[in-house]
């Protein structure tokens, strides 16, 4: 089933660096015009933005070549979730609400399933004109789902993965939706596969974005019963 | 004061560019954040000049472009394109051109500066025709 065109199969190095350098460039020129216009705030959140895409990046390349050893470990979703909520308000005035459908926990890494989500919901954020919603819920009795969604996106999971393959990572995927380029989407693909998950669409009620599958806890129960 | 319609769909870019533009009170800048949208505040506010983004989310800048010169009306409006869309591409460069854009500004290297200078330099071509 694997093509010669399945980026899955390209280096994140090779193939994400002309769609990271547009994303850098989109950055920067907020950063120029902000300046002009005295608006730090809009400075600092750019920028801080922008080094968070730049150390994913890092992250997955490391990861790709042998460089960096994830430990994974029993994790509560509840604290990843407030985690990525109050930084997606701090990075984009995002309005997140939370609804916490499990309590077991997952066998992640907390930063990059952080990291992860926190880069989903700064892409659907670019799509929706309403507040975004987290929710974590079980998908299996070995897996829980984390993801980030909004009521008023049309999203399919044929639509993410044509933005993913080679062909389009360097243009404007996703194009009905944004004219920004999904670096941060295949970022978020690539780290949730390095914590044993996988990253898909969703839909949650008559919500739809963006989610990572990823295993449960066998090891440790948060909640005593 | 002349009037501004600015096409551009990310709303911060948008809100820097018409804080810029209307500094010295030479000039009223409405933004429309999609083509569809460009259209009906053409028709309401009846622009002096329209700085368009070609990269929009659906319906792209060329799309309006040809559509906003396809009526009459609007046909001596001055259409300056600011986009972050490179001009290497021969194609696009011709297609801007054929549809009667003015000029090309690419974004990343241009100031705002520049484009309120732009900008009065269209309205001057326009009130000053070459005789």
């Amino acid at each position: 089933m694997a093509e010669d065109n399945n980026v899955a199969q390209l280096p994140v190095s090779e193939v994400a660096s002309p769609s990271l350098l547009r994303e850098m460039q989109y950055s920067l020129y907020e950063i120029a015009r902000a300046a002009e216009v005295e608006d730090s705030a809009h400075i600092q959140k750019q920028a801080e933005g922008l080094m968070r895409l730049v150390d994913s990046y890092q992250t997955a390349a490391q990861l790709e070549i042998g460089q960096l050893a994830l430990e994974l470990s029993p994790c509560g979703l509840g604290s990843v979730m407030h985690e990525v909520a109050h930084e997606l308000y701090a990075a984009f005035d995002m309005s997140v609400t939370l609804q916490a459908g499990v309590h077991a926990p997952a066998m992640t890494q907390p930063k990059l399933l952080t990291d992860v989500m926190f880069h989903a919901g700064s892409m659907l954020g670019a799509f929706s004109k309403k507040p975004l919603k987290l929710i974590s819920f079980s998908v299996s009795e070995t897996q829980l789902g984390l993801g980030i969604f909004a009521k008023d996106v049309e999203l399919k999971q044929a639509e993410l993965e044509q933005a993913l393959s080679r062909e389009n990572t360097s243009h404007m995927p996703l194009a009905t939706h944004s004219e920004r380029s999904v670096i941060a989407l295949r970022l978020a693909a690539d780290l949730t596969q390095a914590i044993g998950g996988k990253f898909i669409v969703g839909r949650r009620g008559g919500y739809r974005g963006f989610m990572a599958v990823v295993p449960k806890s066998e090891q440790l129960s948060l909640v005593s019963t | 004061m002349k009037r501004i319609l600015l096409v551009e769909p990310n709303a911060r870019v948008a809100g820097h560019i018409k804080q810029f533009l209307e500094r010295d009170n030479k000039f009223i800048v409405t933004v429309a954040p999609s083509a569809e949208q460009a259209i009906y505040a053409a028709d309401e506010q009846q622009p002096d000049v329209v700085v368009l983004e070609l990269a929009m989310p659906k319906h792209n800048g060329f799309a309006f472009l040809h559509e906003f010169r396809s009526y009459q009306e609007w046909a001596n409006i001055p259409v300056i394109v600011h986009s972050h869309l490179a001009t290497q591409d021969a194609a696009q460069t011709k297609a801007w051109e054929t549809l009667g854009a003015v000029a090309y500004l690419y974004k990343p290297q241009t100031s705002l500066a520049r484009l309120r200078q732009k900008v009065g330099e269209c309205l001057e071509e326009v009130s000053e025709p070459a005789s």
